[in-house]
């Protein structure tokens, strides 16, 4: 959430003037808002953000963790044994398991990482996204399967592993997609990689 | 048991005060006299169940927190609403057509939205107030708070315990 530090001055015009909303008609309003403007809403002024907690409007869930932190962060490259994820303040880090071995094996020029998908004004669940790049150095294009190099970027149906905090399970799951490809996997920088069948 | 006429005039009585065909004078902080039938005035909670406490229907009602522009605009909405009871489909879309125009309307001038909603809550006109009340939701929402600050002209007094929690919330994020 961005903050400011000082607000600018408000522009002029017949709609500046001071809105001073007694507070029951305040949570009225505040109380139609979806979480996403309350966080919003609670950052604008005292008034607004006693509103809203004095009224527990935003779920206390995440109000009590206080929009939880993620971050991601794998262990180093080549080993794919384990993540961590940053969760909250209550529960830092959750190990994830590891990336069943069934799964697409990283070909040589590849790497990988994981990403977080999170929404905690949706659900305090996330899920994690394994995705394979081409490592775009002169030598790997130079040295690439020529029909891996010429396929197109990202392929139609892009599978990939997705780790859900809901079922504590690894799957994969296909995407479709929308459009022309961006590329070839050489020239289709940054070469986001499906698994090759 | 009462008479035969008594009844008839209390039936009557009673008839009207069913139809709300009675007539009740809204007024205005600044003095002016809005008649209005009961079934529109009803609309308003807070009037209805002044009405129904047995007050002062002939004297009328001061209204010392709604200026006349107001006034005569949320008259404008419990008339739609208090003298039409919607039956039909047609009906319906027609009343959800107008409470659409009305709120377009107002929502291009802020300042007056503010006004009736505030007279929407202080009358507790429920249909009203969530009328109002979600249209300036509207406004707030996928705005940043610097920019919700600006539309309703409100100063930034956060706290600097207020400060800490949200750099908190936001190293975090």
């Amino acid at each position: 959430m961005e903050i400011m530090e000082e607000p600018p001055p408000a522009a002029g015009g017949d709609d500046d003037r001071e809105v001073e909303l007694p507070e029951d008609v305040l949570a009225e309003i505040l109380r139609r808002l979806p979480p996403r403007s309350l966080a919003a809403s609670r950052c604008v002024c005292t008034d607004w953000r006693s509103a809203i907690d004095s009224r527990r409007l935003l779920r206390p869930a995440s109000s009590r963790c206080r929009s939880p932190a993620f971050s991601s962060t794998s262990t180093p490259s080549g080993s794919r044994s384990s993540s961590l994820a940053h969760l909250s303040h209550r529960q830092p880090w959750a190990r994830l398991p590891p990336l069943p071995r069934t799964f697409a094996k990283l070909e040589y020029g590849f790497f990988d990482k994981e990403f977080i998908v999170f929404d905690t004004t949706v659900s305090l669940h996330y899920e994690v996204f394994n995705i394979q790049f081409v490592d775009v150095g002169w030598y790997n294009v130079k040295t690439m399967d020529p029909i891996l190099k010429k396929s197109e970027w990202p392929p139609s149906p892009l599978v990939l592993c997705v780790f859900s905090s809901a079922t504590g399970r690894w799957e994969e799951r296909s995407f479709s997609r929308e459009g022309d490809a961006a590329g070839t996997v050489a020239y289709g920088y940054p070469c986001l990689m499906g698994p090759i069948k | 048991m009462a008479s035969g006429s008594g009844a008839a005039a209390a039936a009557a009585d009673a008839e009207e005060k069913e139809s709300g065909s009675r007539m009740i004078t809204l007024t205005s902080n600044e003095g002016k006299a809005f008649v209005v039938t009961e079934a529109s005035a009803r609309q308003s909670a807070t009037i209805r169940s002044m009405v129904d406490d047995g007050g002062c229907v002939d004297k009328g009602f001061p209204l010392p927190n709604v200026d006349s522009k107001t006034l005569a605009r949320v008259i404008q909405y419990s008339d739609e609403h208090g003298n039409k009871e919607p039956h039909t489909v047609d009906e319906r879309a027609a009343l959800a057509k107008f409470d659409r125009d009305f709120i377009a309307e107002l929502d291009a001038d802020k300042a007056f939205l503010y006004d009736v909603t505030m007279a929407a809550n202080y009358l507790h006109i429920q249909g009203l107030l969530a009328l109002t009340t979600q249209c300036v939701a509207d406004t707030i929402k996928g705005k940043t708070p610097e920019e919700i600050r600006t539309a309703f002209g409100i100063e930034y007094d956060l706290t600097a315990q207020d400060e800490k929690e949200i750099k908190e919330e936001d190293t975090h994020a």
